[in-house]
């Protein structure tokens, strides 16, 4: 199921990212803002693997490594050969995109588990080529010295200038992702995804529109890539391995496949519920775990399908009021006037 | 124009197709009826590109498609429904028909990530023309619903209404009275008519006799995958094979 995009949805986009601009005023101390940060950069992460996954029906155990190769590539360029972060970004959208494009082109043929499983082992590739190629990346040391983003000679390197960089990023990238699914090109993935013989037999490239949501998303990945680079100064192999992968395509689910707002719950809680679990210790994977059994047994469209099963009960709730007349009364009590 | 050459079909031992030939002039409706199993929808994926044949080919306004991908014969003006529907689901009925005027649309990624005015203004009359579609068929007060609200009748209409949505050459129906209650038979009958009145050349599988009596110019019959009669409603009504087939009962007491 897709939730519908409508202008209501690029409305409430606005609303909320008005509010969370007030964040750095609201927030108690920095801790908050980085959680917010962070936040973002999941966001970005998840939603748009929920267009690979919800809206376009493919699955990909790899948006890890995009995410990855976007954060070493503008980090690389930066940290080794002095780069403006700037320039990098679009070197490493670019890169990433001609990645996942010889990825996708002979793996999209496949369905399912078999896909989940071609992604993965090209995880496997990518995390291996993180370590191994030392020159560049620092090996399993990892990439020190990756400078900030600057914008007119000031460095936006202060928690609250970067929080603000990354919500308008992350902003813009929301809104053009809005825009795709609300396109003919939209309309045709979402088709694929529910009845690919039907898509074919309208007109769609299947394969081509697989391989271009592949490169799409993926290139998002980089952008949350370079902003993670950008931000933390450094980046380790292991923040790109297929752990990272899977937790997101579990929080692609666990959010709501195909729903929007679900990318917004799933990113929410991959930031916060590790923060909150902390202090368990070595219970939190357990916890983690069984809550999100639980979660997906009790709500298989994931907590986005639970909010929009809430709303539909609060607007029958108000409807049943004693404010409303239920309409089949109304009408009973015409027909006996006249 | 439609045609298919030598056509055969096999699925491991089984023939489900055998050296079948056919031929649907310009602006004709041609059915294709048989018992079940007798390879009328293997022939319709065949011909639409959904499944590739053994051996023969396929014919599009005289060129062979026959290796072509399914989504370049839609380009060149085929369209088709499918028995067991093919609608998507999660999108309005609007959004469904507008999915069938995918091949007329150009907007392509960048104008659709960056919004841009060619692609809003493409958009906005294509919707428009979906709408006026979906009145044509009676479906407009259903326009914004989910396609998981309407009944299976009205999802064989909707299909009808995405395939008209391409502006089709050739449109193939498989079976678009199945399902649907006998009052509403005849009104399907009434829309083919009018799909054809406006030049749109109709292939049709369909088991209501009625309905293929009364649309169709020409009949093709098939039997495990073989051409058993072909011809005129009034001969392929009174062939012996044809009888046979249908376990001599007649056509007319064949379908209730």
């Amino acid at each position: 199921m897709h939730a519908q995009i409508s202008a209501t949805t690029y409305r409430a986009l606005g609303i909320l990212w008005v509010l969370l601009a007030a964040l750095p005023w609201i927030a108690p101390n920095n801790y908050w803002l980085n959680l917010g940060t962070l936040w973002l950069t999941n966001l970005l992460l998840i939603a748009s693997l929920n267009l690979l996954m919800g809206y376009s029906g493919q699955i990909s155990l790899a948006h890890g490594a995009f995410y990855g190769i976007g954060a070493y590539v503008s980090g690389v360029l930066g940290a080794k050969y002095g780069v403006s972060p700037w320039i990098g970004l679009p070197v490493a959208l670019v890169a990433t995109g001609v990645v996942a494009f010889a990825v996708g082109w002979p793996t999209l043929r496949l369905r399912g588990h078999y896909l989940a499983m071609a992604t993965l082992g090209f995880n496997a590739i990518a995390s291996v080529l993180f370590v191994e190629l030392r020159d560049w990346t620092g090996g399993p040391n990892g990439l020190v010295n990756i400078p900030p983003y600057t914008l007119f000679g000031v460095k936006l390197d202060s928690d609250r200038s970067f929080y603000f960089l990354a919500l308008i990023a992350v902003g813009i990238a929301l809104v053009l992702l809005l825009n795709l699914l609300d396109s003919r090109t939209g309309r045709a993935l979402r088709a694929l995804s529910t009845a690919e013989v039907g898509a074919q037999c309208m007109g769609v490239d299947v394969h081509r529109y697989k391989i271009l949501v592949f490169v799409v998303s993926a290139m998002f990945a980089a952008l949350a890539g370079c902003l993670y680079a950008h931000h933390n100064a450094f980046v380790s192999p292991e923040s790109f391995d297929f752990m990272v992968s899977t937790m997101l395509v579990v929080m692609v689910a666990l959010g709501g496949t195909g729903h929007w707002w679900g990318a917004f719950l799933g990113a929410l809680i991959y930031t916060v519920l590790p923060e909150v679990l902390r202090s368990f210790g070595d219970l939190e994977l357990l916890i983690f775990g069984v809550s999100l059994i639980l979660v997906l047994l009790f709500f298989p469209r994931g907590m986005g399908g639970a909010l929009d099963l809430l709303c539909a009960k609060i607007a029958g709730l108000r409807s049943r009021g004693p404010g409303a007349k239920p309409p089949s009364a109304d009408a009973r009590g015409a027909g006996a006037d006249s | 124009m439609i045609a298919v050459r030598g056509l055969s079909v096999r699925f491991g031992g089984l023939a489900a197709l055998s050296d079948i030939d056919l031929v649907v002039p310009p602006g004709t409706v041609k059915a294709v009826i048989g018992p079940n199993g007798a390879g009328k929808t293997t022939l319709f994926n065949v011909i639409s590109g959904v499944q590739a044949p053994s051996a023969g080919s396929v014919l599009l306004d005289g060129e062979n498609v026959t290796a072509r991908p399914a989504h370049e014969r839609a380009r060149r003006g085929l369209a088709r429904t499918f028995q067991n529907l093919q609608v998507f689901s999660g999108m309005s009925v609007l959004e469904n028909v507008v999915v069938g005027m995918h091949v007329k649309l150009h907007a392509g990624v960048f104008t659709s990530l960056l919004r841009l005015p060619s692609g809003r203004r493409e958009e906005a009359a294509a919707r428009e023309r979906a709408r006026a579609l979906l009145g044509r068929v009676g479906l407009a007060g259903k326009a914004d619903l989910p396609v998981s609200a309407l009944s299976f009748g009205d999802l064989k209409i909707v299909e009808i209404a995405r395939a008209l949505a391409s502006e089709p050459k050739v449109l193939l129906l498989d079976e678009p009275t199945a399902g649907l209650p006998a009052a509403e038979a005849g009104r399907m009958a009434d829309v083919i008519r009018a799909i054809n009145a406006e030049g749109v050349t109709v292939l049709l599988v369909e088991h209501n006799m009625r309905v293929v009596m009364s649309v169709s110019h020409d009949i093709l019959v098939l039997n495990f995958g073989r051409r058993i009669a072909e011809g005129e409603p009034a001969a392929v009504r009174a062939h012996p094979e044809v009888i046979a087939a249908y376990l001599g009962t007649g056509l007319d007491a064949a379908h209730a």
